[in-house]
């Protein structure tokens, strides 16, 4: 692949450089506001970024790689997303923590006017009480947006990550 | 006189209470940990290796540990499954860098190339004679003295087990009837799946996590989730068992009716009233003969066989130091089910792993717990609910499988 390739911006539907670069902080602005709300906001409200029949999964890289379907998280629909908001606020035991997204390397793959079709990397840093920060997850995030009103809804995030080997407890999600 | 050193090693001297005590060094000590990977991983013991289905064909392999020994699984020509140490018999190198993969025909160490077939034996020593009559093995140099450390490879209706001891009896004897009949359950012989692995790295004893699941006390009253939707309650019918020697368990449980009662009332935080927005998650089908609906058995040293509901995993324990352990899952179905059981089994999976709404409790509280006895050696735990001895119940509000357990262990440690 040559220089030209690899920086050309990969948008096959996107009339001009300008409407692609407006798409792409969009969804800058989406996972800005996403990340902001695990990790400083109210995590009740999480469900919202997505659409109705929303499919969210963290799957560790290897059974991605290798075709496995099984995932660390897998939630449908709204339903599943809120179930794992009640679960974190009600039912689950675990010692408090910060966590903090940082989130990078956005690319737009695909828009067909409908759906978008996006990547991103991912970081998520955590930090218990009284211990030292680690980073707890990296990995991509493989993204189908919707507008639903105007506004961008995940209809499909899978978070799939490189750092296998999991440092104890995946609380809130990535 | 200087007093004697709390804690010294040559001071391990176990609580005279007996195995209704464990002291707090067993969890911190690094004797302590030195010792079992010697006399437990390294000795007369099966620790789970993995799945045939995950070798299928010659030259497939896969790495994992035994304790925290690595080791490799491979197929070979003949199909005998084989474990041999990943370390190389030259140097010591780790000759096998791959997590896993297929059809190798021979494992080359990249430090000398020292070559292995796939039944362990060196094939080929790069200069064996030297280069014009210079350098070169010593005359005596003999082949069959350098072939990779093997293990005893026991194979049992698709699982896969190996011991450092070759002087190990069958798998069948050693696990014995009343535990087999519950390995038989759900490994009838019927094809296996794997689903998927997770991997979680824990601060905490490795024992810890035996005791964990040893431990249905708890299950009732931490596992608010577990309790809230009724798939595990304390006046559920169940029971637990234990085999002769302590160190095998299983327990044995029946989902139960959602409600309120004096089996919720002691729990802080009772959520009866809770229901799921998306019920797919949980709607566990029928598949295995009798009345249970959740079978853990601890198997020594290393394994724990997890069927809740429609989930199943095989939970390898893996030993990084004495206040560290991995946990390896592989989650598994039949290689003959309808597409919608692997579907349920997937979703269920919401409530294992490092992101279980039931095991990310359980994740938690083994950190906690090492960071409470971690730096209080000389304490030790009161392990009397239920009684003072090990034995068979048939009710789950008992300690009983944890005693059993120290018993064995204390025999076998010598403590």
């Amino acid at each position: 692949m040559d220089v030209d390739t690899m920086t050309k911006p990969a948008h096959p539907s996107a009339k001009s450089a300008v409407e692609a670069r407006a798409l792409r902080a969009d969804i800058y602005d989406f996972n800005s506001a996403y990340a902001a709300c695990i990790d400083d906001g109210d995590i009740m409200q999480w469900p919202d970024f997505f659409t109705e029949d929303a499919i969210y999964k963290v799957i560790p890289r290897e059974n991605y790689d290798q075709g496995l379907p099984l995932a660390t998280i897998f939630a449908e629909g709204r339903g599943g997303l809120i179930d794992r908001t009640v679960a974190i606020t009600k039912t689950t035991v675990f010692r408090p923590r910060y966590l903090r997204h940082f989130i990078s390397n956005i690319r737009v793959l695909g828009s067909d006017g409908e759906l978008i079709r996006a990547e991103a990397n991912y970081m998520v840093v955590e930090t218990l009480t009284n211990d030292l920060t680690r980073i707890l997850s990296v990995g991509r995030y493989m993204d189908t947006f919707r507008r639903v009103d105007g506004m961008l809804k995940l209809k499909e995030r899978l978070c799939v990550y490189d750092s296998e080997m999991v440092p104890a407890t995946v609380v809130y999600p990535f | 006189m200087a007093t004697q050193l709390k804690n010294d090693p040559l001071n391990y001297i176990w609580p005279e209470e007996g195995h209704t005590r464990v002291p707090y060094w067993v969890y911190s000590s690094p004797e302590i940990y030195k010792r079992e990977m010697e006399v437990i991983f390294g000795g007369p013991a099966y620790s789970f290796i993995g799945f045939e289905c995950e070798i299928p064909n010659s030259g497939d392999f896969r790495q994992t540990k035994v304790g925290d020994k690595p080791v490799i699984f491979t197929r070979d020509e003949t199909g005998q499954v084989r474990v041999f140490a990943n370390r190389c018999a030259h140097r010591g190198v780790q000759f096998c860098y791959e997590p896993h993969g297929k059809g190798k025909t021979e494992f080359i160490c990249p430090y000398h190339q020292w070559t292995y077939n796939l039944k362990g034996d060196v094939i080929a020593v790069p200069f064996r004679r030297g280069i014009h009559k210079q350098g070169g093995m010593p005359k005596d140099f003999d082949m069959k003295n350098h072939h990779l450390q093997q293990l005893k490879v026991a194979t049992y209706n698709g699982t896969i087990f190996a011991s450092f001891d070759h002087g190990m009896p069958s798998f069948e004897e050693y696990l014995g009837p009343k535990m087999l009949h519950w390995v038989n359950r759900v490994f009838n012989g019927r094809p296996l799946k794997v689903l998927g692995y997770e991997r979680q790295r824990l601060r905490s004893n490795w024992k810890l996590m035996f005791e964990n699941i040893k431990d249905p006390y708890h299950a009732s009253l931490m596992h608010v989730f577990l309790v809230s939707f009724s798939l595990f309650r304390a006046d559920n019918p169940s029971k637990v068992q234990l085999d002769a020697t302590g160190l095998h368990g299983v327990q044995i449980s029946q989902r139960g009716e959602k409600k309120e009662d004096e089996a919720t009332s002691d729990i802080r935080q009772n959520m009866a009233h809770l229901t799921l927005a998306n019920p797919n998650m949980l709607q566990p089908e029928k598949e295995f003969p009798g009345e249970a609906t959740v079978v853990m058995q601890t198997i020594w040293p290393n394994l724990i066989i997890q069927q809740q509901s429609n989930t199943l995993a095989m939970r390898q324990i893996q030993c990084v130091s004495p206040e560290e352990f991995e946990l390896h899952w592989t989650y598994f179905g039949y290689a003959d089910e309808s597409e919608e059981m692997t579907m349920k089994r997937l979703r269920q999976a919401n409530l294992m792993g490092p992101a279980g709404y039931v095991s990310s409790d359980d994740s938690e509280v083994m950190e906690a717990t090492q960071f409470g006895v971690s730096k209080y050696p000389e304490a030790k735990a009161f392990v009397e609910m239920g009684g003072r001895d090990f034995e068979d119940t048939d009710h789950m509000v008992t300690e009983s499988m944890i005693r059993g357990f120290y018993s064995g262990y204390r025999k076998i440690m010598g403590l």
